[in-house]
């Protein structure tokens, strides 16, 4: 009978995440839609009748998918090059360009909104450099709520996905294969359509489903840039649920968009699956060769020159807009973020945001790197453990559902679900790093699965006859082995909390406010000064986020993790 | 079938290829002429495939130049020169099925279809994979993935044949049967092929002519049989393992010959027949001895150290005074072994042996 009893590390290890994925994920999920199709025990479909029968919502939907698949087509456009020339190139600052154009994938939606604002909008920098070229008659460049400006954001925000998955399998990519086509008689663009393009299509593939994926639920970015003429289905769901209260509708919504997301990552399992192909992977260094002619260097200045431009130019519109006033340089817009504001919106100083935020960030690191460590023994396989897979099969992709969850409807469901006992957290602090490690633990979990998963069992094997206890070949064999990914899991989990904006714009209460909620507020205040504040903590913010992944570029052991 | 007497089709002049610093070829030059085999053989980093690139246009040259029948084609892309080259992973397309594969170069030429059907069957008759051509190249074995390689390389029936390694990730078994095949396919279709590899017994099988090379320089070149025979450098004996190497303290030639010679060598007088001029080095094949018996010539008598047995042969070491150490090839011979610590005497078959240049 011993054998059917679970030892008390291995209970932890089965019920910690379980527990917490049906607490946290599946409980508020199902009382929201308790709530807006049951309430009180009585179905009630209004919201759905409401979006099959008006055609606004009809246009939401198609508004959604359009702008989400052009942004794909833009992003993927806008990165193959830039792919290209890291996978098949070396060149002096090559680390260093990397992370610069990896910065926005981790930059809150916030912080991106008001950098673009600050770029192109109607007080942007681009209408300054204007007025001194042109004088004060200068034609005025406003992309404030078009769609072109959202396309902007959203390839801003994903170019580091087709640099990352498409560059890094592109260089590992078997030359020989190219070569083999080119000796065979491919001209340069044969070769391309005929070999590189097909053997580079899972990677451009899963690529491309993570950006579709990623700004079909678009939602710091449409909000703050869309204006009321443009929403996303994730901008809808949190007008209904916060402007107008009408909770059937926006679970309506919710239900459609997880749906399709889920659709989405099935395909994108599956897609990687695909992707999997035994090819003869080189090493990268081997391939990559310095440019020698005048047109390789001309190539690499453009595909590398464009995107760097583009990503830091928002970057550097940002930092420039908060630190002038009306022409003059000072840190006027700083320095005001410590006084305590006279009717201010919260209850406390705004710069007491960045210390939630980075409370928040440390929590949620620690939360979802136990419960990362934890999930990531439960689905690694051991030797002999093979009856097992069933579960694991199962267990996997549940563990990847909250990344196709929109984190408005997550933070909605916290409002609904955990408000009354037997739960009642939502005047908690904890509220909202459990909600933030829900977002950030499949990013952790799925850092650390491949790391741990290679492990050789032989390693704890000889670690055992050598005489080392089950604790002590944890500590001696795997701990040095994923420590590099369990540290790159854990400043991605601190990026995201310090950005996180959707499921946070919820359940947020005015005694512990985070800079992005902070930022978004000021942005909704009138007047130059609110605006120049919020500027400034969209620089904080950003230094933040940047540091953190800045650190990462220097210990990223980068073909093991999936993101 | 003089090779002198015309022009060479390929013509490498004074090639001089350099990496981050690190020179891969030194001034190589080299004539393959048509319906030759050329096998360039040496240690890796010997600069043998970087040649190969330079040939194929998928490297181009610092110095030097390639000429194909007078005609220069240093700098002319790899696309537009009509060689084959087979890689040394085979580099199949993963996308592709076999025909599809082996007709990729008939379709970058423009083949009409119907053209490419024909063409890829014939050329999957001729390696020998019929009713292969919808299989994809993943359900292949090795030994097959190596024959659509070549098949795919022959379809456009090209100029000149390079194989990099070709045989290098299959194993020795089958490298052995695959190699022989591998001749009989090029010397049925007459191609000229430039052949690397860093095998010898590859390179003794399959070429007319053997380029030896390290470091980027030619060092040897000939018949293979002349190559193994007379090697004309302690590099060369090296490089083929043998190990046998002694010094010459006196050398005289024979009254019957001009070509037999008597030698002095710290383990005793030898004979040896060679045409080659007397140097300070001798080296002595391992397959030279066998266990004497009386009345043979050329003997050498020493101390069995190692014994063992290795199928068709046995592997002897032995001991020559205080510390000369001998290594033979002995075929398993019906009579007696020695023991280990026995004293043996060996008889040296004269050709077996010849003077090395001491470089």
């Amino acid at each position: 009978m011993r054998q059917f009893l679970l030892s008390a590390p291995k209970f932890m290890v089965f019920a910690v995440p379980i527990a917490f994925l049906a607490i946290f994920f599946f409980y508020p999920l199902l009382s929201i839609f308790q709530v807006s199709f049951a309430p009180g025990g009585q179905p009630d479909l209004s919201g759905f009748v409401a979006l099959v029968t008006r055609p606004y919502y009809r246009e939401l939907l198609w508004f959604t998918t359009w702008q989400a698949a052009l942004s794909t087509v833009l992003t993927l456009l806008a990165g193959m090059p830039a792919a290209y020339a890291f996978a098949r190139f070396s060149f002096p600052g090559k680390t260093l360009l990397r992370a610069v154009l990896t910065v926005p994938f981790v930059m809150p939606t916030v912080v991106v909104a008001t950098a673009f604002l600050a770029l192109l909008g109607p007080r942007g920098s681009l209408n300054g450099l204007l007025t001194v070229l042109f004088g004060p008659d200068a034609p005025a460049v406003n992309l404030q709520h078009t769609v072109t400006l959202i396309l902007l954001a959203h390839v801003f925000y994903n170019i580091a996905i087709v640099i990352r998955v498409v560059g890094g399998f592109w260089a590992n990519l078997d030359p020989q294969l190219e070569e083999a086509a080119m000796v065979l008689g491919a001209r340069p663009r044969q070769l391309f359509r005929e070999v590189t393009l097909p053997l580079l299509m899972p990677a451009i593939g899963a690529a491309a489903l993570l950006i579709f994926l990623f700004t079909f639920s678009s939602f710091g970015v449409v909000l703050l840039l869309g204006g009321v003429r443009y929403a996303t289905i994730e901008v809808e769901i949190y007008q209904q649920a916060v402007n107008l209260f009408n909770l059937p509708l926006a679970a309506s919504l919710s239900l459609v968009q997880m749906v399709f997301t889920f659709l989405l990552m099935w395909l994108y399992t599956g897609v990687q699956a695909r992707a999997t192909v035994p090819l003869n992977l080189r090493s990268q260094v081997a391939v990559q060769k310095p440019a020698r002619t005048a047109r390789q260097r001309f190539f690499l200045l453009a595909a590398l020159g464009l995107p760097a431009l583009f990503v830091l130019a928002p970057l550097t519109a940002l930092v420039e807009r908060s630190l002038s006033v009306g022409g003059e340089w000072t840190l006027q817009y700083y320095l005001t973020l410590s006084e305590a504001q006279r009717r201010s919106i919260f209850a406390v100083s705004p710069l007491v945001a960045v210390r939630n935020s980075v409370l928040f960030a440390l929590a949620t690191t620690a939360i979802s790197v136990i419960l990362a460590l934890l999930s990531a023994y439960l689905l690694a396989p051991r030797r002999g453990e093979g009856r097992r897979g069933l579960w694991r099969r199962v267990l996997d992709p549940l563990f990847l559902l909250p990344l196709g969850t929109s984190a408005v409807t997550l933070g909605f469901g916290y409002i609904v679900a955990l408000d009354a006992p037997p739960l009642n957290l939502r005047t908690s602090a904890l509220l909202v790093p459990i909600a933030h490690s829900l977002i950030a633990f499949p990013f952790v979990l799925r850092s650390l699965l491949p790391t741990l998963r290679s492990i050789n069992p032989a390693l704890r094997e000889a670690a055992a006859v050598l005489g080392a206890r089950p604790l002590g070949q944890l500590r001696e064999v795997d701990l040095p082995i994923i420590a590099r990914s369990l540290l790159v899991g854990a400043v991605f989990a601190f990026a995201i909390s310090m950005g996180e904006f959707g499921a946070t714009s919820l359940i947020w209460r005015p005694e512990w406010p985070t800079l992005p909620i902070v930022i978004f507020r000021f942005l909704g205040q009138p007047g130059v000064a609110n605006y120049g504040r919020a500027l400034a903590m969209s620089v904080i913010l950003m230094s933040t986020t940047a540091l953190a992944f800045i650190l990462i570029e220097r210990v990223r052991v980068d073909e093991g993790s999936e993101f | 079938m003089n090779p002198s007497a015309q022009a060479p089709l390929l013509s490498a002049q004074g090639l001089t290829k350099v990496y981050d610093e690190a020179v891969a070829l030194r001034s190589f030059s080299l004539d393959v002429y048509d319906g030759q085999i050329v096998s360039l053989l040496g240690p890796s980093g010997s600069g043998k495939s970087t040649f190969l690139r330079c040939v194929a246009g998928l490297e181009l040259p610092e110095q030097g130049r390639v000429l194909l029948q007078g005609r220069d084609i240093t700098a002319m892309p790899a696309y537009e020169r009509g060689f084959g080259m087979m890689f040394q992973q085979f580099a199949l397309f993963p996308h592709r099925t076999v025909a599809e594969n082996v007709a990729f170069g008939l379709k970058m030429q423009g083949v009409t279809v119907g053209e490419q059907r024909r063409r890829v069957a014939e050329m999957l008759e001729l390696v020998g994979l019929q009713g292969y051509g919808a299989r994809s190249v993943f359900e292949l074995s090795g030994g097959e993935q190596q024959r659509v390689a070549l098949a795919r390389s022959l379809a456009p029936s090209p100029r000149l044949l390079m194989l990099d390694e070709p045989l290098g990730s299959l194993d020795r078994t089958l490298r052995e049967r695959l190699v022989d095949e591998l001749r009989a396919i090029l010397t049925h279709i007459g191609i000229t092929a430039l052949y690397v590899t860093h095998d010898q017994q590859e390179a003794f099988a399959i070429s007319d002519r053997l380029v030896l090379m390290n470091r980027g320089e030619r060092v040897q070149e000939g018949a293979p049989v002349e190559v193994y025979r007379h090697p004309g450098s302690r590099f060369v004996a090296e490089f083929f393992g043998l190990r046998n190497v002694l010094p010459v303290l006196s050398a005289r030639q024979s009254l019957d010959s001009t070509e037999q010679w008597l030698v002095e060598t710290p383990v005793g007088s030898l004979q040896l027949t060679t045409a080659s001029a007397p140097t300070s080095l001798l080296v002595i094949r391992p397959e030279a001895a066998r266990l004497a018996s009386d009345g043979d010539p050329n003997l050498l008598v020493g101390t069995v150290k190692e014994l063992s047995f290795r199928g068709s042969h046995y592997r002897l070491v032995t001991r020559h005074g205080e510390n000369t150490l001998l290594e033979w090839e002995l075929s398993t011979p019906e009579q007696e072994l020695p023991l280990v610590g026995d004293t043996v005497c060996l008889s040296l078959h004269p050709s077996a042996l010849t003077f090395l240049n001491a470089t």
